[in-house]
């Protein structure tokens, strides 16, 4: 399993893909930075803050960037990037040709799937997790680390230390999220040969269960949906942080997981190679 | 009570010498007349006049008790004139305050500020955890009298025992900000320290602040705990999604240490207030 691992990583590392998402995360932090450095976007809510208040600092900085940031990626460039990756896991060796010689090998089918699996989980972890971080000390360095603002139901002031506790919960929801997307592309792409329909098929379905969970007529499939469960992250920096409301959501998005993982190996076991 | 009250005072001229004087020409025997005509009517009509002198005297007698109780009694404007005192020998101050809010829309942790102020309402405050909001209600910096003293309505209401204090209770009514505000003040007796406020405007929020005083340097009152009682107008975003109840009202605690009193504090302090960034 080590070795299959080792191979699934570093074919992983070798396609160029794979830095997409890294690098238009990064660029998005460098542009979100540079808009919160020396832009006004934020200006309205110190006005209306003074309005009532004698605001003393800013409220700009890390943790505001790392909890900003999320409102922009948890529906585009995260998905997107865990799909491009997730899918293609399988897609792009039925394309290039390479399953069959894969296969070919003292392996079982199984072994071969979970490493692909793994890694692809793996990327999907390190790219959300490394966002946040990255957000959070490029923050640190240009806009100054302190507590978090939200205006939200009324003001709530989070403590530093408060408000990383908040943040590493968002980004861990927001992530075992992320995982279920991957392994809904993973799943397609066990039985495709072209990774752009896992992506599409992926995305489609996270869309498509938003545009659900607006509809009043499927009220009661909503709360068993991945996207209401994605987005209690918001949930998470206003009132006392609720533990069971956390795990819940994440033991939801992880059985989505699971789920599509079981669906895609039992597609890749009983694929036909051959053909 | 006192007479310089518009309430108790409508239509007179608001001064005590006024009001006394025509408390004395009310009372005092008419030299009318029908006294000679009395005298000469007959005895029956002297028993009347008899009586109406005896109640002049006595009304005399009540008027005198009664003003020699009001002189004792200072007036509104005296007594906030008095009070105004100790505000107005601070010049400027820096203060350590440790800030708390328990409010249905306003969730913040206890702040920790250095509060910096110059006369007459220069302030500057810097927060030692990066960022603070002080609700602007909630704070009595400088002179709290300094509008009630310019209101166009002026009384002495009552005494009442607030915080174990026998205080002075006055009344006025000012214009802020356009607003029409009626605010209650109650005065300490033996202090002259302003012990509660109560401001009402005609719309936005009232309050109502305690204060706690400590002595500094012998010489200054500054208040070592205020605490204001706040009803906040509906916060962004608390329209539609806040859970709390109408009505519900944000209590700011605000305890003051390590005041330094009359250091000179240069104006550039105020100057560098930061705006955004």
């Amino acid at each position: 399993m080590q070795t299959n691992l080792r191979l699934e990583l570093l074919k992983l590392m070798r396609k160029s893909r794979t830095y997409i998402g890294p690098v238009a995360m990064g660029l998005l932090i460098a542009a979100v930075l540079v808009g919160m450095k020396y832009g006004h976007q934020f200006e309205y809510m110190r006005r209306r803050l003074e309005h009532d208040f004698i605001v003393s600092g800013s409220f700009v900085n890390a943790a505001f960037l790392a909890r900003y940031l999320l409102e922009g990626i948890v529906y585009t460039f995260l998905p997107l990037f865990a799909c491009m990756v997730c899918g293609d896991l399988v897609a792009s060796e039925a394309a290039d040709g390479t399953l069959r010689t894969l296969l070919c090998r003292p392996v079982t089918r199984s072994a071969v799937a979970a490493s692909k699996y793994i890694m692809g989980i793996a990327y999907v972890l390190v790219l959300t997790f490394g966002t946040g971080l990255a957000a959070y000390i490029a923050g640190s360095a240009f806009l100054g680390r302190g507590s978090l603002v939200i205006l939200s139901g009324g003001i709530w002031i989070l403590p530093e230390h408060a408000a990383l506790v908040r943040l590493a919960a968002a980004y861990a929801l927001i992530a075992a999220g992320m995982a279920g997307v991957g392994s809904m592309a993973f799943a397609i792409s066990t039985f495709l040969s072209n990774s752009n329909g896992a992506i599409a098929g992926a995305m489609g379905i996270l869309y498509g269960s938003a545009v659900i969970g607006e509809i009043e007529y499927f009220a009661k499939v909503k709360p068993y949906l991945l996207t209401t469960h994605l987005d209690v992250w918001r949930d998470l920096f206003t009132g006392a942080l609720d533990v069971q409301l956390l795990a819940k959501s994440v033991g939801v998005m992880l059985i989505y997981s699971a789920a599509a993982f079981i669906i895609g190996l039992i597609i890749f076991r009983r694929r036909d190679v051959l053909a | 009570m006192i007479a310089d009250c518009g309430l108790f005072n409508a239509g007179r001229p608001s001064s005590l010498g006024p009001f006394s004087q025509s408390w004395e020409k009310a009372s005092r025997p008419a030299p009318s007349p029908s006294i000679g005509r009395g005298a000469a009517a007959g005895r029956g009509e002297g028993g009347s006049v008899g009586r109406a002198q005896t109640a002049a005297a006595f009304a005399l007698v009540l008027l005198l008790y009664a003003t020699s109780a009001h002189a004792a009694q200072p007036t509104a404007k005296q007594i906030l004139e008095k009070a105004a005192v100790h505000y107005d020998a601070i010049k400027d101050y820096t203060a350590d305050a440790r800030l708390t809010v328990e409010s249905p829309s306003v969730h913040v942790p206890e702040m920790q500020v250095k509060m910096y102020y110059k006369r007459p309402d220069k302030l500057h405050v810097e927060s030692k955890d990066g960022f603070a909001v002080l609700p602007r209600q909630g704070l009595i910096v400088g002179n709290p009298l300094r509008e009630l003293m310019a209101g166009f309505e002026l009384s002495l209401d009552r005494s009442e025992r607030v915080l174990n204090n026998d205080c002075y209770v006055i009344k006025s009514s000012f214009q802020r900000e356009g607003r029409a505000v009626q605010s209650t003040v109650w005065i300490d007796k033996k202090h002259w320290l302003v012990r509660q406020m109560h401001a009402n405007p005609e719309w936005g929020p009232s309050v109502k602040v305690k204060l706690w005083y400590t002595r500094v340097g012998l010489r200054y009152w500054l208040p070592s705990t205020t605490a204001a009682q706040i009803s906040l107008p509906p916060l962004p975003g608390a329209e539609a999604e806040s859970e709390s109840k109408p009505g519900e009202p944000t209590i700011v605690t605000i305890k003051f240490a390590d005041y330094q009193v009359n250091t000179g504090l240069s104006d550039k302090i105020f100057e560098k207030q930061e705006r955004g960034r």
